[in-house]
């Protein structure tokens, strides 16, 4: 054989070589789930930005945390109601005196940490302290504590902690516990917090620290919120533990052997914890992790887009399970009202009656989205059935506009008024995001507007350019999502008058001493059924002017294989890990 | 290639990565929203920490000459005098945001992660799939062309050239899906779909353990881009067959075969040095759709969420080592096309001469 023949032979033999091992590989392409244990795998599309309660500022991490650092208490899943979790039993508070409202509770005597330490009330009390330190970065926390008056520990029983917290607030409950708890002896070996007062954590400003005690705040502050606590280090007294972080690829989260939950879970459910292994898995393309559903490779996927998840109940029924819980978030249109037109109720009347949103509902969302009036979600006690959507009405919208006054009266097609000696046209800019269901949104407002003689004018951006326009109040229209959350609402923030200054939450600007009131009532009743009947006026009010374009609520979507069984909630994420089971 | 040449290259170089720094940082600057204000997006809630924000309001290099208006004088124009608005020299120090960004490690705003480590874990991934995908189109495209050049089956080469075009044309998410459907889907179901499944630590470890993983994203890069090399190739290879000396070889007795081994070969290898300094930076800016599709955390993947984040020091790294990688391509073209063509060597012997 010549040179040239032994070099082909031995391309031939190369090749053969390669693609048999490509072969031979794909055999493990199949689902490999064992039977010994229970592997949860979830499809997440982004991974979260670090696992740190007072830290990380993503939903997706607060749910992995909670897993890991379990809260005194929790709202189930299921009723939306406090269930106990690091503590025996939830009592009502005692009345300590006529501003203070006493809390107390008993951490399970089993409670440890994973080196053995008991979790104490030293540990709850360190929680506070170090997210009310000043030099901590994301201030959410710190806003939340601000009502604690003193948290008292006894020496004597470490487990038992007492919290006196302002009557006048309406979530003195959640202040109380409904936080994850760290432990001390592992985020602060030195008990650095230990050398600081609550009361003056509570009351200082940045000026009236001693600058010795402000350079040891701030050295805490840089360690407590490093890189290496917000990924490697995170640690707690929950049911599982972080197993591995595979940046880009996937979370993993590993059930504790003999985990000191185990034997009170039939007393206190939300310390179910069935899944020996939970891995999250970063799949961002929606088609691909479809396609690992179907193959088995992931159990659970949420947030799927409405067209594909009916083609999908369509093709695949019996294959899949799917759920639609209504989300306890809705979408709406944010109306700057201090623009003279939005000001006028007319306007902001005829605006609600020119969006079809049930045909919005049917035709872009497939029914997979429910109709809302006001800000609380309907599965709340206080939610005001009463209240009834504006339809959808053009002729009745041009005749509110016209009976308000406003014409056509230089003919070029778009309705004018004067208003404080100045011609005042019906032109807005609506801010959205660049999202297609967005566009679709303005799209549609945008049509039905024109023939009204009202011109829209679409202004779409990317999230974050969005925010800073509405900050800076740049806006006339914007189309808004926001969070609910299990506890009592809190209206002060979106509709007081106090917060209408740029820069604060109020960004449409409405404002109203009736509504004030009614929020003061909300926010300082002590008697449950005095606050609801605030909260039903307050919404009929809102609904009546029309303070907000109320749009709907979306229902989640999710879907999941056959080799496991869960129930589907309102509450984010819309399914509670611990509790789904194997099939 | 004198070692002038080679001095004048490195500054330029570097004067070129400075000025993009700087236009970037500037840029930066222009572009609105912050890593806060995207977490209020999310959630409007959030009382956001400033910090992102901060960083980007220091000085942009080590001195500045432009007018340095503060809050006050910008609200109320009338108090500014004749000095406020004329340029003015100041030394910013190491007290700068090119300074701490290129020098200092800087770490994300979105996590508080190093960038370099970042960095440097993203594009182990793009390159996994990258280099194969690249070195792949060059064999693949090259004997491809040489066989359709050869052979006698005339209809079949001219099928191979059609399907090259029509799979060049198709937009890489269409193919990348239409491929999952067909051998990752419901139809054959051979071949896994996300590359994160693979289970594996390392980008690395994907070769021993779980090289399937790999077989779709480079398909998806490979077939798009074989017909850019199949044309590249043919067409030099056919004009060199046009020239007399080609005729006078294979008239020696010289087989085919052997005539496009010798001669043709290294004669295309020129062009083809130049194709290949273009697709440098390629392989670190990667694909974000075959990223994406694929699940693939790799580098194009990071950059288009480091915007969208408003994470810029991981942003501006990524946009760096791009531009780096380009001019290095560049170089090293000119270097392999000083190599291989001996023209451009004689010419610049005669220019020292």
């Amino acid at each position: 054989m010549s040179n040239n023949q032994y070099v082909l032979w031995i391309n031939r033999l190369v090749i053969f070589a390669f693609t048999t091992y490509l072969v031979m590989s794909l055999q493990s392409c199949k689902s490999d789930r064992s039977n010994s244990e229970f592997v949860l795998r979830i499809r997440i599309a982004d991974e979260p930005d670090c696992l740190h309660p007072v830290v990380s500022q993503s939903s997706l991490a607060s749910q992995i945390e909670v897993l890991m650092m379990p809260p005194l208490f929790e709202y189930s899943p299921d009723k939306l109601e406090f269930s106990p979790i690091l503590v025996d039993s939830l009592y009502a508070p005692a009345v300590s005196n006529d501003s203070t409202l006493e809390y107390s509770y008993h951490i399970h005597s089993q409670a440890v940490w994973d080196d053995g330490h008991p979790v104490t009330a030293a540990d709850v009390l360190f929680t506070i302290k170090s997210s009310l330190n000043p030099c901590i970065k994301n201030k959410t926390y710190a806003g939340f504590f601000k009502n604690i008056r003193e948290v008292r520990t006894d020496s004597s029983d470490p487990k038992s902690i007492r919290f006196l917290i302002n009557r006048h607030y309406m979530l003195g409950m959640e202040m109380s516990g409904n936080y994850c708890i760290y432990p001390e002896h592992i985020y602060d070996p030195g008990s650095v917090m230990r050398s600081f007062e609550l009361s003056d954590l509570l009351s200082k400003d940045s000026a009236s620290w001693s600058t010795p005690q402000w350079q040891t705040l701030r050295q805490y502050a840089d360690t407590y919120q490093s890189a290496a606590f917000c990924k490697d280090k995170i640690t707690g007294c929950g049911p599982y533990r972080l197993s591995a972080w595979n940046a880009g690829q996937k979370i993993v989260l590993e059930k504790k052997k003999n985990w000191w939950g185990d034997s009170l879970v039939n007393r206190f459910p939300l310390l179910s914890s069935v899944p020996d292994r939970i891995e999250y898995w970063v799949i961002p393309e929606e088609a691909t992790a479809i396609l690992e559903l179907k193959n088995n490779r992931i159990d659970l996927l949420s947030e799927v887009t409405p067209k594909v998840f009916t083609d999908l109940q369509k093709s695949e029924q019996g294959h899949l399970s799917f759920y639609t819980p209504a989300l306890m978030q809705y979408m709406y249109i944010e109306m700057n009202q201090r623009r003279p037109a939005l000001n006028e109720l007319a306007v902001r009347q005829a605006l609600s009656m020119l969006f079809d949103t049930d045909k919005f509902i049917r035709d872009q969302f497939n029914g997979l989205a429910m109709r809302c009036n006001s800000p609380v979600h309907p599965s709340k006690s206080y939610y005001n059935a009463s209240l009834r959507p504006y339809e959808f009405n053009p002729g009745e919208a041009i005749r509110i506009l016209t009976e308000a006054g406003w014409k056509d009266s230089d003919n070029n097609g778009v309705l004018d008024k004067v208003i404080n000696n100045q011609k005042q046209e019906l032109k807005f800019n609506f801010y959205l995001t660049n999202k297609e269901l967005s566009k679709k949104i303005g799209l549609l407002l945008q049509e039905e507007c024109k023939k009204a003689g009202i011109i829209i004018e679409l202004v779409p951006r990317e999230a974050a350019a969005l925010m800073k326009d509405l900050n800076e109040l740049s806006f006339d229209l914007a189309l808004m999502s926001q969070r609910q959350q299990p506890s009592l609402w809190d209206p002060y923030q979106s509709f007081s008058s106090q917060n209408i200054l740029p820069g604060g939450f109020n960004k449409s600007g409405y404002h109203d001493a009736v509504c004030d009131s009614l929020i003061q009532a909300v926010r300082s009743a002590i008697d449950e059924r005095q606050r609801k009947d605030a909260y039903l006026a307050l919404q009929q009010k809102l609904h009546d002017e029309v303070a907000q374009l109320f749009l709907f609520i979306p229902k989640e979507r999710i879907v999941s294989n056959n080799l496991i069984r869960m129930e589907a909630y309102s509450r984010r994420p819309g399914y509670y890990e611990g509790m789904i089971r194997r099939q | 290639m004198s070692l002038t040449s080679i001095f004048y290259r490195l500054t330029g170089a570097f004067v070129s990565l400075m000025i993009l720094s700087l236009v970037l940082h500037w840029m930066i600057r222009q572009i609105p929203g912050s890593y806060d204000d995207f977490i209020r997006s999310e959630d409007p809630a959030t009382v956001a920490s400033g910090d992102a924000i901060n960083k980007t309001l220091l000085p942009l290099f080590y001195f500045s000459v432009v007018p340095d208006f503060n809050t006050v004088q910008k609200e109320d124009p009338a108090s500014l005098t004749i000095q406020d608005i004329l340029p003015r020299f100041r030394w910013n120090a190491s007290n700068n945001i090119f300074h701490r960004w290129l020098f200092n490690n800087s770490n994300s705003f979105r996590d508080g992660k190093s960038v370099s480590e970042k960095v440097t874990i993203a594009l182990g991934w793009t390159l996994i799939i990258q280099l194969p995908a690249l070195l792949l189109i060059i064999i693949c495209g090259f004997t491809l062309a040489e066989w359709s050049l050869r052979t006698t089956k005339y209809k079949l080469a001219a099928t191979v050239t059609q399907a090259l075009t029509i799979l060049h044309s198709m937009p890489a998410f269409w193919l990348a899906n239409l491929l999952l459907i067909i051998f990752a889907g419901g139809l054959f179901a051979i071949l896994p779909s996300s590359l994160v499944m693979s289970d594996v630590r390392s980008p690395f470890q994907l070769w021993i353990k779980a090289p399937q993983y790999l077989i779709l994203p480079v398909l998806c890069i490979l077939l798009p881009s074989l017909s850019v090399i199949y044309q590249l190739v043919r067409r030099q290879m056919i004009l060199r067959m046009e020239e007399p000396f080609w005729a006078r070889l294979i008239a020696s007795g010289i087989s085919k075969k052997t005539g496009f081994r010798r001669e043709l070969r290294p004669l295309v290898l020129i062009p083809l040095a130049a194709w290949f300094a273009s697709a440098i930076p390629m392989l670190i800016t990667g694909s974000l759709i075959i990223e994406n599709i694929f699940s693939i955390p790799g580098t194009g993947r990071l950059l288009y969420q480091s915007i969208a984040f408003r994470d810029w020091p991981v942003a501006h790294a990524l946009i760096l080592l791009a531009a780096f990688m380009t001019i290095l391509g560049i170089a090293v073209a000119d270097l392999i096309q000083w190599v291989l063509d001996p023209r451009l060597r004689r010419q610049n012997s005669e220019q020292r001469d």
